[in-house]
Order: structure tokens, then sequence, then C-alpha cells
């Protein structure tokens, strides 16, 4: 029986080292945490923002320092982001999962997060892998909702 | 639904001549599904799509203010050269793109899985040609 417990109790303890590692961050860690796994888990992503409703910036991480104005940038991109779902409602029965403003070496996708509560802009260079994105940028957008939700 | 076509004289600015050039690129990318031009004013000035058209007319001005809005965020993040702003649903993606003088945009409606590299091979020629058509201000 001691022995038993003994072992869960080495067991806890491995557990918490887990947690306690540095650099081992989960999709339900912090929001800034969030997001600066999501920065580099996937490469070539240069920046990602999350942006209220409003298009007001609430968080963000960068690879480099911030070379522009985010309240502008957010703002304009979910303004993009609304006139390319009203062109969808307009067009189309289905609503519009996100939209993409290219350059010839760079984009910037914006999605807003599955509730509507927030969107989420990602900067990335003209070379990211666009699958990987996709596929990451779904948790990333379910975690923020979560940690915006509890504030 | 039918093809509403907006060059029917009762458009200001409309120019029959881009309904040919709008043809040309359907029948070029088979993939594309309908074609929008859109004047300075985000007035629609070509159309080969199927909608209603006072959705046409909501859907032009929008597609007006998405790639404005694009060009503000690139010129904000000093990023240059935005050629488009792509919108995408689970089955349909629809392509916003000024023309060079930026006298138009052009709105490309496509199914999925599009050929990308066709489109993106296409629309350049496309949008050069909205340009000569609408004064000949085009860049090259």
């Amino acid at each position: 029986m001691a022995g038993i417990r003994q072992n869960r109790v080495i067991e806890v303890d491995e557990e918490r080292s887990e947690e306690m590692r540095p650099g081992k961050v989960s999709w339900d860690a912090p929001l800034q945490d969030s997001l600066t796994l999501f920065l580099t888990s996937v490469p070539g992503v240069l920046a990602i923002v999350v942006a209220d409703r409003n298009g007001l910036p609430v968080a963000s991480a960068m690879r480099d320092k911030p070379r522009a104005d985010l309240v502008a940038v957010s703002a304009m991109a979910v303004l993009a982001m609304e006139a390319g779902r009203s062109v969808a409602r307009n067009l189309h029965a289905t609503q519009a999962n996100t939209v993409t403003i290219e350059g010839e070496s760079w984009k910037v996708v914006v999605s807003p997060t599955p509730s509507g509560l927030a969107n989420v802009l990602v900067m990335m260079e003209g070379t990211t892998n666009l699958g990987l994105l996709k596929l990451t940028l779904p948790r990333v957008a379910e975690a923020i909702e979560r940690h915006l939700e509890t504030l | 639904m039918p093809m509403a076509s907006l060059v029917d004289g009762d458009v200001v600015g409309a120019r029959p001549e881009l309904d040919g050039l709008l043809g040309a690129f359907l029948g070029e990318v088979s993939d594309a599904t309908g074609v929008l031009v859109t004047g300075e004013s985000g007035n629609p000035i070509a159309s080969k799509l199927a909608a209603e058209r006072i959705q046409l007319i909501a859907a032009s001005a929008m597609a007006t203010l998405a790639a404005w809005a694009g060009e503000v965020v690139a010129a904000n993040l000093r990023l240059s050269g935005m050629w488009g702003v792509t919108i995408e649903g689970p089955t349909w993606k629809v392509i916003v793109a000024p023309t060079p003088s930026h006298a138009a945009v052009v709105l490309v409606t496509l199914e999925k899985p599009a050929d990308g590299p066709r489109v993106q091979r296409a629309l350049p020629g496309l949008l050069r040609a909205v340009d000569r058509s609408l004064g000949g201000r085009t860049t090259q």
C-alpha cells in the first residue's frame, strides 16, 4: 500500500516538474504564452495580434520589435474582415472563415474566433506553410476565446 | 439564378467592352464561377456573377472597402506590393484585387479547391486589360 502511494507521489512530482519545465507551454497557458507558442510553432509567422470586435488590439506577440501602429493595423484588418464577410453574405450562403491580405512576399491573415468574440491577425512571410497555419490557427483561436471569456 | 448583366446602360460608367474581357477570363479559368468589375466609386460597372442586382451592388461596395482596408493594413505595416485580398469560406473563395492604376477593383469568385496558380497567372492580365479598357491608365 505504502509502495503504491510512494509511486503516485513520484508520478505527481513528475507531472509537476513537467509543468514547471521552462519552455513547455500548452494551449491552455495564459494568453500571452499561447500567442508565443503559436509564433514559435509555425515557421515564417512574424507576428500575431488579437483584436476585439471593435478592432482594438488586446494582445500580441512578435518576432521583432513592433514597427507599426498596432491600433491602426488591427482596426483596418478587422474592417477588411467585416467587408469580406459582407461580400460573402451578398454572394454566398455560407460564412467567411478568413480574409487574407496578400503581397508578393508577405501575407496577413485575419480570422474570427469561433464565437466572433475577437479576431486573430497573423502576419507572415510569403513562404509560410499555409497548411500548417490552417491546422494551428483554429486551436489558437479557441484558446484565445477561452482566455477572453475568463476576463 | 440568371447571370446578372449590369452593362445595360443604366449603370453610370458601364463599358460593354468589359463584358468580353470577363467572358474570356471565365473561359480561361475554369474554376472561376463569376467575375465583377467595380469602378472607383465602388459601383459595379461589369459583371458575370450569378447574383441579384442589389446583392451585386452591395458586394461591389464591400469588395472595394476590403481592398482599400487591405492596402491600409499593408501601408501601416510598411509592406509594399499588395496585390489582393482573398476571402475564404468552407467551399468557396473570393479574390478581390485592384487594377494597377487603382481605377477599378476586380472580384473573382471561385469554387474550392481552385487551381491557384492558374488564377494567379490569369488575373494580372485581366487587371491590366480592365485598366486599358477604362482609359489606358494601366502600368506594366
